[in-house]
């Protein structure tokens, strides 16, 4: 069902992208890595066992930067203090019951255990560039990887480390070939994935295809009715902030179109 | 030139009036965050790409992103520009301050070795237009989901017939006495651009700075809204469940009030 044998990871702790088991995806209880000049008490990672979950009670409303979330200090993922107030820092959804803020908008950042989709942009004696739809490009070692990749393959890997100056090593890589791969923002992808990967459950119930969801806004498919699990995929991304969304992507995926052409 | 008649502007406007004003979010589907702002006639494309790798490298700062702003007149911008293209000393300076601007509220130490590049373009130009850009660039940047302390705004503020008047139109900049671009960060009250041209007295000064910070007060409000518009668009896209409307409708911001000059904010 999941792309090669390397990629088995049922039930596995810590990881990320589709496959998620207790204890949350990137994230968590490791070490953060956290550049210099912290000293705002910015929070940017999310609280793990939340991982993959969306703000989604009716308390949520949109913030933009510098709105004010509290008038006390709050580990708020996404804002910041000062002067003992706490601030959104981007534009997102604020739930104020679990303070949670989850952003709309802004680039992948690689994460620890994160499962990605990337393209070999660089073939070195070491290793492999790979591009990964971010400002930061990922490494994946030669001796990462018993298998040898030319310039362009995509494959799907998980991110190993994450260093202070963002250099990205990969492992566990596994080739995609042939199926399709959708690239949507990679804010939205816990949106896609669902609580305890409800969402992408139903999708690929409804597909029967094969699916890679990577962290990093690429999902992989091959097989099935993978346009319609386009169709679901690009609704939810268009929705993603909306109520009810999880409803509406089951009646679209009941309804079932073989071969129809996805909603932009 | 007579600038004030009766005690109304050239365009009939009071001493504190801005003209009209509108704002849109999120109008290049190609850019991680845009914006366009009308404001009187002038006419302002912000486009934000990034954090994206650093080129040249060796500008790279390998503790945060490089926030690069480009301040450019298009060619057709105005009666004066004779379709003279490059990079003017003008220019180069307002990119320099309007990065220095962002480079207060941005925050880059998230994106290591990174550039953040703000492109400003000005379609048309009729005075302010750096303000203008300013006020486009912060919701570009917002659009693009940058972390940020703050959206920032402004209002070009100065003396004109010895009479001091917020938001001056290109007429009143050539001809008046004086002439203060004004940027603050609305949350901390921090003041983050200023210039000033021609002569001021100390209480003229006082009383230019109160009067900008005023009106920049309405331009923060059109910038939120324009924003908040940017999902309020996508809810009514998709079915919206009654619930998420009723609580979309109660988290907008009180319109600002009309006033004779005030444009309508965005819809």
């Amino acid at each position: 069902m999941f792309g090669g044998k390397r990629f088995g990871r049922e039930g596995e702790g810590g990881g990320g992208g589709f496959r998620r088991g207790p204890g949350g995806g990137g994230g968590g209880f490791r070490p953060r890595d956290r550049g210099p000049g912290q000293e705002q008490r910015f929070e940017r990672r999310e609280p793990p066992a939340e991982h993959g979950e969306h703000p989604m009670p009716a308390a949520s409303r949109v913030v933009i930067p510098g709105e004010i979330l509290s008038d006390t200090p709050k580990p708020v993922p996404y804002g910041f203090t000062d002067k003992g107030r706490t601030y959104s820092s981007v534009m997102g959804l604020f739930d104020a019951a679990s303070n949670r803020l989850v952003p709309l908008e802004g680039c992948y950042m690689p994460n620890l255990d994160d499962t990605v989709v990337g393209v070999v942009t660089y073939v070195k004696f070491s290793g492999y560039t790979v591009d990964l739809k971010s400002p930061y490009t990922g490494f994946l070692s030669s001796k990462e990887t018993r298998e040898e990749y030319k310039l362009g393959d995509i494959i799907a890997a998980r991110v190993k480390e994450v260093d202070e100056a963002k250099n990205v090593d990969l492992t566990e890589a596994s080739k995609l070939e042939r199926g399709e791969i959708v690239e949507i923002h990679s804010v939205k992808i816990p949106r896609v994935i669902g609580k305890s990967s409800s969402m992408i459950r139903m999708i690929q119930d409804a597909a029967k295809s094969e699916v890679i969801v990577g962290k990093n806004g690429r999902i992989w498919l091959r097989g099935g009715n993978t346009a319609l699990a386009v169709e679901a995929i690009l609704k939810i991304e268009k929705e993603a902030h909306t109520h009810g969304l999880t409803d509406r992507v089951s009646a679209l995926l009941k309804q079932g179109a073989p071969g129809a052409a996805p909603a932009v | 030139m007579k600038l004030i008649t009766n005690g109304k502007r050239l365009d009939g406007r009071g001493m504190e009036d801005l003209r009209p004003l509108t704002i849109k979010a999120g109008v290049l589907t190609k850019a991680d965050g845009s914006a366009y702002v009308e404001w009187g006639n002038n006419k302002v494309l912000a486009a934000v790409y990034g954090p994206r790798e650093c080129i040249p490298r060796h500008d790279s700062n390998p503790y945060k992103a490089l926030v690069r702003c480009i301040y450019r007149m298009s060619s057709f911008c105005s009666i004066e520009e004779h379709g003279r293209h490059g990079p003017s000393r003008r220019g180069t300076e307002i990119s320099k301050i309007l990065s220095e601007v962002f480079d207060n509220v941005v925050m880059a130490e998230h994106f290591p070795k990174t550039a953040i590049d703000v492109f400003v373009e000005v379609l048309q130009a009729d005075g302010g237009t750096r303000i203008a850009g300013l006020t486009a660039a912060a919701v570009a940047l917002a659009d693009a989901g940058i972390p940020m302390k703050d959206v920032v705004c402004g209002v070009a503020v100065g003396k004109i017939d010895g009479e001091m008047a917020a938001d001056l139109g290109k007429y009143e900049d050539n001809f008046g006495e004086s002439d203060i671009p004004m940027a603050i960060s609305p949350r901390t009250g921090e003041i983050l651009l200023y210039q000033m041209d021609g002569l001021l007295t100390k209480e003229e000064i006082t009383k230019a700075v109160d009067m900008s910070f005023r009106a920049a007060k309405k331009v923060h409000e059109l910038q939120i809204s324009a924003l908040r518009e940017r999902y309020a668009e996508k809810e009514r896209s998709g079915a919206v469940s009654e619930q998420a409307e009723a609580m979309q409708s109660g988290q907008q911001d009180p319109q600002p009030e009309s006033q004779p000059a005030e444009g309508n904010p965005v819809q």
